[in-house]
C-alpha cells in the first residue's frame, strides 16, 4: 500500500486495522474489536534544502507537513555566516564599512548609512569634550553630503522593492516582471557606478560625510529616471495588482496582526502591513534631514501578504516623490564634515603633495586610522528591509571593540513558523517572499 | 504634552525608580536621544522586562534587540560611578560627551547582555544591562518576548552564555559540528581548525588549522596619545 513506501514516514493508522482484522478471522474468534493502541502520528518531514530557487539564497527549511498542509517550520540558517561581527573587531573604522555593503547585498548603501552615522555620533561626543561645548557647536555632517545620503537612501529602497517584489512575483509564478525589474535596478545601478565606481557594493556613504561629490550630469539623470520610472511601477501594477491569480495566492496568506508584530520584533514593512504607522524616517526618531521631506508613509489593514505587496509598491512611489524634492533641494557645498583628522577631504590627494599637515593627516587616517573615543553607540534606520541597526562599542582605538548589526531579516525569519502554521506548502514560499529575506543580512 | 527627547527620557526614569526601585541598579541617559542605559541584575531582569511590557505608561512592547558583549580585553579608564548608588540617576552629559559609558565590570565580570526595548506610542528606547560572570547562566525572556528565542539562541551559539527555560537553545549560525564559542575574546580570528574534502576518503575531514602567513594586525600604540582626558 502506499503507506509502507519509504519516504513517507507517517504512521498509518490504517495498516495497523487491517493486521487486526486478519488475525482476528484467522484465529475464528468471536470478533473482538481491536485494542485502542496508543498511537503515535508523526507529521511528514521534508527538507527544503540550501539549494532551492525559491529559497532565496541559502536558507534550510525542516518543515512538518500534515497532508500539504504546515504544521510547524524550522529554518536552519548560517550557511551564509562569514564571521562579520569578529571580522570587524580586527579592522579600522575605515576598513571595517565595506562589510557593511556585503550584509543586505541588494539594498547596500543603506547599512553603510547605518554604520557611518553611529561611527559619527561615537566621534562627536568626543569633540564636543575637547571643545568644552554644547551640542549644538558638536560636528555636523555638511547639508549636501546629508542630501546625497537621503537620495542614494531612497535610490536603495527603490532598488531593493524592486528585487523584493519582482523575485517574490517569480516564485509565486510570474515569470516577467523579475526580468523588468532587473532591468530598471540596471539604470539604478548605473548611478551607483557613477558616483562610487561600483555598481552595487560601493563604500559610498562613509563616517564623515560622502565619499565623493556628484559628478556632473548625474542629477539631470535621476530625474530622467524619475519621470519614467513611475510608467513602469504601473506596469508592474497591472500585471498584478488587480490580477485574479496573484490576489488569490496572496490575500489571506501569513496574517500577521499587530500585537503579534510587535511582539516577534518586526519592523519595516512587516510592521507596517499590520496597520502599525512606524517609520524611523518619520517625527522623533528622523536622521538626516528627513524631517524637511514631505512624504506619506502607506499602513495596511489586513496584515496579509497583498498588504505587504501594496505597500512596497507605494513606498517605491513614495521614495520617487522624496528624490524629487531632494535634486531640488540640493545646496553645493562640501560633501565631508571639516574635520582633518576624522575623514580626508575630497581633495586629499593632491593637497598632500603641497600641503604638509595634509600628508600628516592622510598619512595617519590611511595606516593607523582614525582614534575613535571609547563610548558606545546604538544607530538605527529605516533600511528598505526594516530597522537596521549598528551597535558599536569603541575603546579609544582605531578598532571598534564590538561591532553588533541587527538585521531585520533575521527577526521576519523567526516568524515564519508561526506565519505559515495552517498554510499549504506553497504558501511558505510566498511567506518567504513577502519577508524579503536576505541572507548576506540574516546570517551575516 | 509633547517632551523633548531628553526630558522625555528623564520623566521615564523617574517613572520606573518611583515604581520599582528595586529592579534597577542605576539609569543612565543619553542626551542626544534621550535613551536610557539601565543598570541591572541577572536575578531582576525577568521582573523588569515584564513591567517594562505591560505597564500602561510605559508599553515597551517590541524587544528589537538581545546580544552579548564581551568585556575581556576591555579597560574602562575613564572614572566610573560605581553601580550601588539607587536613589539618584545620574545625567552623565553634563561634563563628558554624548555616549560615554558610564559602567564598569566587577573584576568576574566577563559578559555583558544588553536587551534592547522599544516603545512605540512613547518613542522610546531602553538599553538595558546585565553584567554576567563566566560560567552564569541567566533566565530565558521568551516567554515575554517571543523575538527573544532565535537572538538568545545566537548569544548561545557565538558566546557560550545559557538561558535557562529557553524553549529551543541550539546552535544557530555556526556549522553542525563546531566547538568553542566563536564571537569571545579568546576565540581567534581564524578559529582552531580547517575544514576539507579529502578525495582519498571521499568525505569531508576536520583537521587542525595551518595557515601560510599569520593575519597580520598592526598596533599602532603611539608613544605620544594625548587622548586621555
Amino acid at each position: 500500500m502506499f503507506d509502507n513506501l519509504i519516504f513517507a514516514k507517517k504512521e498509518s493508522q490504517i495498516s495497523d486495522k487491517n493486521i487486526n482484522i486478519n488475525q482476528n478471522i484467522n484465529q475464528n474468534i468471536n470478533i473482538n474489536l481491536p485494542e485502542e493502541k496508543e498511537k503515535k502520528l508523526r507529521n511528514f518531514s521534508l527538507n527544503f534544502g540550501p539549494q532551492h530557487p525559491a529559497a532565496h539564497g541559502v536558507l534550510r527549511l525542516v518543515l512538518e507537513l500534515d497532508g500539504e498542509v504546515v504544521t510547524r517550520v524550522d529554518p536552519h540558517i548560517g550557511l551564509l555566516h562569514r564571521g562579520t561581527e569578529k571580522l570587524i573587531e580586527y579592522k579600522n573604522y575605515m576598513q571595517a564599512l565595506p562589510y557593511f555593503d556585503r550584509l543586505d547585498y541588494v539594498s547596500m548603501m543603506a547599512q553603510e548609512h547605518a554604520y557611518s552615522l553611529a561611527v559619527e555620533q561615537l566621534y562627536s561626543s568626543y569633540y564636543a569634550k575637547t571643545l568644552g561645548s554644547s551640542e549644538s557647536l558638536a560636528f555636523e555632517i555638511p547639508a549636501r553630503a546629508q542630501y546625497i545620503r537621503i537620495l542614494f537612501g531612497e535610490i536603495t529602497r527603490i532598488l531593493n522593492h524592486l528585487l523584493a517584489i519582482t523575485t517574490h512575483a517569480m516564485d509565486v509564478g510570474a515569470l516577467s516582471p523579475m526580468l523588468w525589474g532587473f532591468e530598471e535596478r540596471e539604470k539604478l545601478m548605473e548611478f551607483y557606478e557613477r558616483v562610487s565606481g561600483a555598481r552595487m557594493h560601493a563604500a559610498y556613504i562613509r563616517p564623515g560625510g560622502v565619499a565623493q561629490d556628484l559628478p556632473l550630469g548625474l542629477c539631470d539623470d535621476v530625474h530622467q529616471f524619475t519621470i519614467d520610472f513611475g510608467r513602469r511601477i504601473d506596469e508592474y501594477e497591472e500585471m498584478l495588482s488587480g490580477n485574479r491569480i496573484w490576489k488569490q495566492r496572496l490575500v489571506d496568506i501569513g496574517i500577521v496582526k499587530a500585537e503579534e508584530a510587535l511582539n516577534w520584533g518586526f519592523s519595516g514593512v512587516m510592521l507596517r502591513g499590520s496597520g502599525i504607522a512606524w517609520d524611523l524616517r518619520k517625527a522623533g526618531n528622523s536622521y538626516d534631514r528627513y524631517n524637511e521631506f514631505d512624504f506619506n508613509i502607506p499602513v495596511g489593514t489586513n496584515g496579509d501578504c497583498y498588504d505587504r505587496f501594496l505597500i512596497r509598491i507605494e513606498e517605491m512611489r513614495q521614495s520617487l516623490r522624496i528624490i524629487n524634492q531632494v535634486l531640488n533641494k540640493l545646496v553645493p557645498g562640501e560633501t565631508k564634515v571639516d574635520l582633518r583628522k576624522f575623514t580626508n577631504s575630497s581633495n586629499s590627494r593632491g593637497l598632500m603633495k603641497t600641503s604638509m599637515e595634509a600628508l600628516i593627516h592622510h598619512f595617519k587616517i590611511y595606516t593607523e586610522g582614525v582614534s575613535v573615543p571609547q563610548g558606545e553607540y546604538y544607530a538605527t534606520i529605516e533600511a528598505p528591509k526594516g530597522e537596521f541597526g549598528v551597535f558599536l562599542v569603541s575603546n579609544d582605538s582605531p578598532r571598534p571593540y564590538r561591532c553588533r548589526i541587527r538585521a531585520p531579516g533575521f527577526l521576519h525569519l523567526q516568524g515564519l513558523s508561526f506565519m505559515s502554521k495552517n498554510h499549504m506548502l506553497a504558501d511558505v514560499v510566498t511567506i518567504i517572499g513577502t519577508q524579503d529575506i536576505v541572507f548576506g543580512e540574516v546570517d551575516r | 504634552m509633547v517632551l523633548k527627547t531628553k526630558d522625555k527620557g528623564i520623566h521615564i526614569a523617574n517613572l520606573i525608580f518611583k515604581l520599582v526601585p528595586n529592579l534597577v541598579n542605576q539609569i543612565q541617559i543619553v542626551e542626544k536621544t534621550g535613551e536610557l542605559r539601565i543598570l541591572t541584575d541577572s536575578s531582576k531582569i525577568n521582573n523588569l522586562l515584564t513591567f517594562l511590557k505591560n505597564h500602561t505608561m510605559l508599553n515597551f512592547h517590541a524587544l528589537q534587540d538581545l546580544f552579548a558583549i564581551d568585556y575581556l580585553d576591555y579597560s574602562f579608564s575613564l572614572s566610573k560611578i560605581k553601580s550601588s548608588n539607587l536613589n539618584n540617576f545620574t545625567n552623565v552629559n553634563n561634563k563628558m560627551g554624548i555616549c560615554i559609558c558610564d559602567y564598569e565590570l566587577n573584576k568576574d565580570e566577563r559578559f555583558q547582555v544588553n536587551y534592547y526595548v522599544l516603545s512605540l506610542p512613547y518613542e522610546m528606547r531602553i538599553l538595558i544591562k546585565v553584567n554576567l560572570k563566566n560560567l552564569s547562566f541567566i533566565d530565558s525572556v521568551s516567554n515575554i518576548y517571543n523575538s527573544a528565542s532565535w537572538l538568545e539562541r545566537e548569544i548561545w551559539d557565538l558566546f557560550g552564555i545559557f538561558f535557562k527555560n529557553h524553549p529551543d537553545l541550539r546552535r544557530i549560525l555556526t556549522d553542525y559540528g563546531f566547538e568553542g564559542y566563536a564571537l569571545r575574546k579568546d576565540f581567534p580570528l581564524s578559529g582552531y581548525t580547517e575544514i576539507m574534502y579529502t578525495t582519498e576518503l571521499k568525505k569531508i575531514t576536520v583537521k587542525p588549522l595551518e595557515l601560510t602567513q599569520e593575519y597580520r594586525a598592526f598596533d599602532f600604540v603611539s608613544p605620544w596619545d594625548i587622548k586621555k582626558i
